[in-house]
């Protein structure tokens, strides 16, 4: 019996030794803490150029980092124009329209990729702005939230997904969110070789262990 | 009761033998899908070395003045590994339609076929050239990336096998004496070959390159190669010594490191030259 609890610990060692560590490696790089807020900015759109305002906005556990512009030639009650003032600003990702927005994407699978509010001092019926989001590819799934008066959220289908360049219609304007509900990776593939060879020799030892000594038990 | 336990060191003894057998089947089955596997890499490595080469442009001075308003050529350094021939229609027919491109890093065992999967990015990472699951799987980019590495960052993936193979030697670059003497990559594809130079060498978290930053703007890349070259690691190998700009095209050679899964070692390169192959044949 001895011997078989000395040669069960000396298996036992041999595997603990063959183990990695189990602690948490320390952060080697990055600024960003997936599901932490990244800093915002806001500024004015200049109609006209896509290089107008950008925001960037961190929710839902994902550290998409993207930025929110808009095109020019916005249609307001089918006339095109390109001189309206167009504000776009970053909503915080604390706010209620986040967690509004961010509950419904993971209820619905999606993602939220940016939160902005747009402003546009005029009056209007409709007005359809081309937004230009980095990293939208032309086919994917793109849901629009949109902030009614009434407090209510409504969900509007772009006019159009292109790379980069979300089309939306509107018939009032307020917080705007923008989800995607297709499956984005946050994760870069694992390349490891996580094969079980180091399980199956360590099994094979043990078992020839066992074997012998059950074995030499029976012979006797 | 003697007989009793008899019955039961005996039954001990026969479920460790299978257990002994399976273990073993299991380890010898393994060596020969990866030996397979790595002899049909070699296999194709050797049948790229069989190819003619492209002949380098003429060194003397052109006989008539050139042209005024033709396109000036780029200059081909004088590098053996840049004469490279890949035969993309036969690997495309014989091996793997997928294949767009192939990847070398001399003196390292990385000298692979780049695949992209038309709709699905992770198929290369579980399944091999000839269709079968398993590792070590390809050398792949994901449909983010363009195949002609227009973008700005093209990422590149890897096994980390601990045979050796796939992207296990980009861990050399972890000694820095190793960089110094390989700081190149080169890829071919089908109408051009690009050497590209290594600035950095790091483990990184495992967050998504293509998705964690934003490349569309001269502010987001500029901001990403500032997070790059501010990595203060023991275990980064950085040579600022290689001028990268906003409006350069990267590639990030990514795989894994041991059993880390929360990281990624990357290696990543800029564009140092894009030589048409119709400049080196004429």
């Amino acid at each position: 019996m001895k011997k078989f609890f000395a040669l069960l610990c000396a298996g036992v060692l041999a595997c603990s030794m063959s183990m990695a560590a189990f602690a948490a490696p320390s952060q080697t790089t990055g600024t960003t803490t997936p599901g932490g807020n990244k800093s915002q900015t806001t500024s004015t759109t200049t109609p006209g150029s896509a290089t107008g305002s950008t925001a960037t906005v961190n929710t839902n556990g994902h550290s998409t980092v993207d930025s929110v512009k808009v095109w020019s030639n916005i249609i307001i009650d089918g006339v095109e124009t390109s001189s309206a003032s167009l504000t776009v600003e970053a909503l915080p990702a604390t706010s209620e329209a986040a967690i509004a927005a961010a509950s419904w994407a993971v209820a619905n699978n999606g993602t939220v990729l940016q939160m902005v509010d747009v402003k546009l001092p005029a009056t209007f019926s409709k007005v359809t702005i081309p937004f230009n989001l980095t990293n939208v590819m032309a086919g994917q799934n793109i849901i629009v939230l949109h902030l009614k008066a009434d407090g209510q959220w409504e969900q509007i289908v772009p006019d159009k997904v292109e790379n980069g360049k979300v089309t939306v219609t509107f018939s009032s304007l307020s917080p705007v969110i923008f989800v995607s509900l297709d499956k984005v990776p946050v994760k870069a593939p694992k390349t490891g070789d996580s094969n079980a060879v180091p399980f199956a020799a360590a099994t094979a030892v043990l078992s020839l262990a066992g074997a012998a000594f059950a074995a030499r038990k029976f012979f006797n | 009761m003697k007989k009793k336990r008899s019955v039961i060191y005996l039954i001990i003894t026969i479920v460790c033998l299978v257990i002994l057998v399976l273990a073993i089947a299991y380890i010898l089955k393994y060596y020969e899908n990866a030996s397979e596997k790595e002899a049909m890499y070699e296999s194709l490595q050797a049948s790229m070395a069989g190819l003619p080469l492209p002949s380098p442009a003429p060194s003397a001075a052109p006989t008539e003045a050139p042209v005024a308003t033709a396109t000036p050529k780029p200059e081909i350094p004088e590098d053996a590994a840049l004469l490279r021939a890949v035969d993309f229609a036969a690997l495309q027919e014989d091996t793997c339609a997928d294949i767009y491109a192939w990847i070398s890093i001399p003196d390292t065992r990385i000298d692979y076929p780049v695949l992209q999967h038309p709709s699905d990015d992770t198929y290369y990472l579980n399944y091999n050239l000839d269709g079968s699951k398993g590792y070590p799987g390809c050398i792949y980019t994901e449909r983010e990336n363009s195949r002609d590495f227009s973008d700005f960052n093209t990422v590149i993936y890897g096994h980390n096998m601990k045979n050796g193979s796939m992207f296990h030697d980009l861990h050399s670059y972890e000694d820095e004496s190793f960089l110094p003497d390989h700081p190149y990559v080169y890829i071919y594809t089908p109408d051009r070959v690009m050497r590209y130079r290594i600035f950095a060498a790091y483990p990184y978290d495992d967050r998504h390159l293509l998705y964690s930053f934003d490349y569309a703007t001269p502010e987001g890349r500029a901001g990403y190669l500032s997070e790059i070259f501010s990595i203060r690691s023991m275990s980064a190998v950085l040579d600022d010594q290689v001028a990268v700009t906003s409006e350069d095209r990267l590639i990030t050679l990514s795989t894994c490191v041991g059993s880390q899964n929360e990281k990624r070692y990357l290696v990543q390169a800029v564009l140092v030259n894009d030589i048409l192959l119709s400049d080196i044949n004429e």
